[in-house]
C-alpha cells in the first residue's frame, strides 16, 4: 500500500492533496464553529447558562462609560445603556426558557435594571435633552431610546416574575410613550432633538403592545399609525427594508433601508407582534443575507446601493455588517430559520473567539457590550406556531 | 537547490505550534475589551486594533484553512516518492 502511494506520478499526488485541502476546508470549520450555535438554537441549557452567567456576573459588577473606547461621550454613554438593556433582555429570555436558572439569574437582571436606571446611564439621553427622561414623563420631549428601551425590559421583566418591583413604573413610562405616539404628527417619536429613528421606535411599539397585553390597558389607538408606519411608510419600497432614520417634522427618510435597524426593530417586534416582524426578517433575509464556506453574514447596504460603517452598523468588512448579522441571529431564530442561524453563529464562533472560564462562557472579542447582545441574540424566544 | 521536503515530526510541530500560539494568544486576550475598538476606535486604540487583526488572522487560518493543509501535507508526506523515504 505505502509501496504503490510512493510510486504515484507527481500530477495525482498534487491534485489528491488539492482535494484533500479543499475537502476538509469546506467541512471541517463548517461542523466545528457550528457547535455552539446548533446547541444555542436547540436550546441547550448548560450552553446558555454559561453565556448567561458570564452576564450576569459582567452587569453585579457594574459597567462604566470608562469601559468603552469611543472618544465621544454621547456613544460611550449609548453602550453603556446598551449593555445594561441587552443583558436584561438575554438573563430574562433565559429565566424564560429555563425556569430553574430564574433563581440564580435574577440577581442579575436586578442589577441591569438597577444599572438602567441610574443616574449615570440617562446622563447620555439627559445631557442630549437637558432634561432627565425620567422626570419628565409628564413633558412632551420624546426620549424614544431610552423610555423605550427600558421599557421593553420592565415589561418582560413583569411578563417573567409575577413580583416585579418595577410595576409602578413600567405603567407610568406605557403611558407617556402612548400619549407621545399620539401626539406625534408623522408617527415617530424623536430619539434626541431633531434625530427620529425607526428602530427606537420599535423597541417603545413592542413595549406597549407587550404591556397591553399584559395589563389590558388598550393602547391601540395611540400605536395605530406607527404600526401601520411600520408595515409601509418606513420600509424601502423595493427591498421592505425599515428606513434607518426619519425627519419627524416632515415624516420623510433621511437614511436608506438599513440591516442593522431592520434586524434589531425586527428583533423588537417579534416578541410582541410577530406579523409586524416577519416582512422585516425577510427582507433582511433575502437581500442581505449571504454565506461564504458555511460562515453566514449579513451585508448593511442592499446590492445596489454603497454606504460605510457608522455607529449602528460598526465597520462595515467588504460590505458586511457586524450588528445586521448579529442582530439577524435573534430573529432567525423567533422564525424558525436553523439554517441561517447555525451559519450566522458560526460566524460568531469564528470572529468572536469564545473561552470558557470555570462555569462562564464568553466571547473574547465582545467585551461587556458584545457578550450582552450575543446573549440576548441566541436566547431570542422563537414565535409559537 | 531542492528543497527538502518535510519529516512527519516537522508537519506535527508545526500544527502543534499554531495551536499552541493560537491558545496563548486566546488567553492573553481574555483579559482584555476588545469589540470597543473595533467598533468604535478611538485616539488609543492602535495598538489594540493591531493585535485583534493579528490574532483574527491567526484565528481564521487556524479553524479555516489549517485542517485542510495539515491533511495535505500528510497526504504528501505518506505519498512522498520512495527516494524521500528514508525519513
Amino acid at each position: 500500500m505505502v509501496r504503490s502511494l510512493r510510486s504515484l506520478p507527481r500530477w495525482l499526488r498534487w491534485s489528491v492533496a488539492l482535494l484533500f485541502f479543499a475537502s476538509a476546508t469546506i467541512l471541517v470549520p463548517r461542523w466545528w464553529c457550528g457547535l455552539d450555535g446548533a446547541r444555542c438554537y436547540a436550546g441547550d441549557r448548560d450552553t446558555i447558562a454559561a453565556l448567561a452567567r458570564h452576564v450576569a456576573v459582567t452587569v453585579a459588577k457594574g459597567v462604566s462609560s470608562a469601559d468603552f473606547t469611543s472618544d465621544s461621550p454621547l456613544f460611550r454613554g449609548e453602550w453603556q445603556f446598551g449593555t445594561y438593556q441587552m443583558a436584561a433582555l438575554g438573563l430574562l429570555q433565559t429565566c424564560h426558557e429555563h425556569p430553574d436558572l430564574r433563581e440564580e439569574l435574577r440577581p442579575g437582571i436586578e442589577s441591569a435594571i438597577a444599572g438602567l436606571l441610574s443616574p449615570s446611564v440617562r446622563a447620555f439621553d439627559a445631557q442630549s435633552w437637558n432634561e432627565d427622561a425620567l422626570d419628565s414623563l409628564d413633558g412632551p420631549h420624546g426620549h424614544a431610546a431610552y423610555l423605550g428601551y427600558l421599557n421593553l425590559v420592565l415589561t418582560l421583566d413583569r411578563a417573567t416574575f409575577a413580583d416585579s418591583r418595577h410595576t409602578a413604573l413600567n405603567d407610568r413610562i406605557s403611558a407617556a410613550l402612548a400619549r407621545r405616539f399620539r401626539a406625534a404628527p408623522h408617527q415617530i417619536i424623536e430619539t434626541y432633538p431633531g434625530e427620529a429613528y425607526p428602530v427606537d421606535n420599535a423597541s417603545c411599539l413592542a413595549s406597549l403592545l407587550l404591556h397591553q397585553r399584559l395589563t389590558g390597558t388598550d393602547h391601540s389607538a395611540a400605536i395605530a399609525g406607527t404600526r401601520e408606519c411600520f408595515r409601509s411608510r418606513w420600509r424601502d419600497s423595493r427591498t421592505g427594508l425599515l428606513l434607518q432614520a426619519i425627519n419627524h417634522r416632515s415624516g420623510q427618510p433621511t437614511d436608506r433601508g438599513r440591516a442593522s435597524g431592520t434586524a434589531l426593530a425586527a428583533y423588537f417586534l417579534a416578541m410582541a407582534e410577530p406579523g409586524l416582524a416577519r416582512p422585516l426578517f425577510e427582507s433582511n433575509r433575502t437581500h442581505l443575507a449571504g454565506s461564504i464556506l458555511g460562515f453566514g453574514y449579513v451585508d448593511e447596504y442592499a446590492a445596489d446601493q454603497q454606504g460605510g460603517g457608522d455607529i449602528d452598523s460598526g465597520p462595515l468588512i467588504f460590505g458586511m455588517s457586524p450588528s445586521g448579522t448579529g442582530f439577524t441571529i435573534a430573529t432567525a431564530r423567533a422564525f424558525g430559520d436553523r439554517s441561517l442561524y447555525v451559519s450566522l453563529a458560526r460566524t460568531a464562533y469564528l470572529m468572536g473567539a469564545p473561552v470558557s472560564r470555570g462555569d462562564e462562557r464568553f466571547f473574547i472579542t465582545g467585551g461587556p457590550l458584545g457578550n450582552a447582545i450575543m446573549l440576548a441574540m441566541f436566547t431570542a424566544q422563537p414565535i409559537a406556531p | 537547490m531542492k528543497r527538502r521536503p518535510p519529516t512527519l515530526r516537522r508537519i506535527l510541530i508545526e500544527a502543534a505550534a499554531l495551536v499552541a500560539v493560537h491558545f496563548a494568544l486566546l488567553q492573553i486576550l481574555a483579559r482584555a475589551n476588545l469589540l470597543e475598538h473595533l467598533l468604535a476606535p478611538g485616539a488609543d486604540s492602535r495598538f489594540a486594533l493591531g493585535v485583534t487583526a493579528v490574532f483574527l488572522l491567526l484565528r481564521v487560518f487556524l479553524i479555516v484553512f489549517a485542517p485542510g493543509w495539515l491533511l495535505a501535507r500528510l497526504w504528501l508526506w505518506a505519498a512522498r516518492p520512495a527516494a524521500d523515504g528514508a525519513r
